[in-house]
């Protein structure tokens, strides 16, 4: 997989495969903390951790709803972006990601991320070993964090240079 | 002689104007290049200048970004959460 500048407008993410695609199918869902207590806190972290109870509460009440609304908007454009990405078996993709969609890309990126890690407490030792070989959730949550990190590094990589400086 | 008595409105204001702290944390699931890409976004930071306090988080755990007036840095504050970074506020010592 590789991201390079398409056009001025325009990157593409290349050799996207099956599996490539089976997890970003799955992006909008990893993003979504409902039901994990631990992943909506994630989300939602106060902004003086409890020193200034004044603060928090205000946060709570005029910042966390735009955040939220931020949020979900990031994942809903990136869905759109990926409803068309599913392919089949034994052929290979590419996705076109409008320019202006990229920092939607790089925050749904990180929401999954986060939501994931927080959801099945993974550790950052655990984070920084090679995944087991086993089929526990954990495990799975790891290789989508994995993956979508990677995906995320791509993109910041295709951001900082120039379209022209990205074509073969 | 009377004792003085400073009305808690005062201090509350004193307290207002001075420097608050933009304070990031460590987060082991963000990318590091991804926090310094969030400094040069927020703070336009030049990329060295965001990259050292990058570092600064992933080593010391914590790094004061900025600076200043409370109503600023609640704003800075904002939109380092609006990136998903863990990032508080500190009134100042």
């Amino acid at each position: 997989m590789r991201v390079r500048h398409l056009d001025e407008a325009h990157l593409e993410v290349s050799g996207i495969g099956f599996v490539e695609s089976a997890l970003l199918w799955r992006l909008a869902a990893a993003a979504d903390p409902s039901g994990s207590p631990a992943a909506e806190q994630r989300l939602a972290s106060s902004p003086s951790g409890g020193a200034e109870p004044a603060i928090d509460e205000d946060w709570e009440e005029h910042v966390l709803p735009e955040l939220k609304v931020l949020f979900s908007s990031a994942v809903d454009l990136v869905r759109l972006d990926v409803v068309h990405s599913w392919i089949a078996p034994g052929t290979d993709a590419s996705l076109r990601i409008p320019v202006r969609h990229v920092e939607a890309w790089l925050l749904a990126l990180n929401q999954a991320r986060l939501a994931l890690a927080a959801r099945n407490n993974l550790t950052e030792t655990e984070m920084e070993q090679r995944p087991p070989d086993d089929l526990q959730p954990g495990t799975v949550a790891h290789l989508f964090v994995d993956f979508f990190g990677h995906l995320q590094q791509l993109l910041l990589e295709a951001t900082e240079s120039a379209p022209n400086e990205a074509e073969d | 002689m009377p004792e003085i008595l400073v009305e808690p409105e005062t201090v509350e204001e004193q307290q207002t104007d001075l420097p608050w702290n933009v304070v990031v944390h460590n987060d082991p699931v963000n990318l590091m290049s991804y926090v310094a890409q969030v400094f040069q976004k927020v703070f336009e930071h030049s990329r060295e200048r965001a990259e050292r306090h990058m570092l600064e988080v992933h080593r010391l755990g914590r790094s004061i970004v900025w600076t200043g007036p409370r109503e600023r840095a609640e704003l800075y504050v904002q939109q380092l959460h609006g990136w998903l970074l863990l990032a508080t506020l500190e009134r100042p010592a």
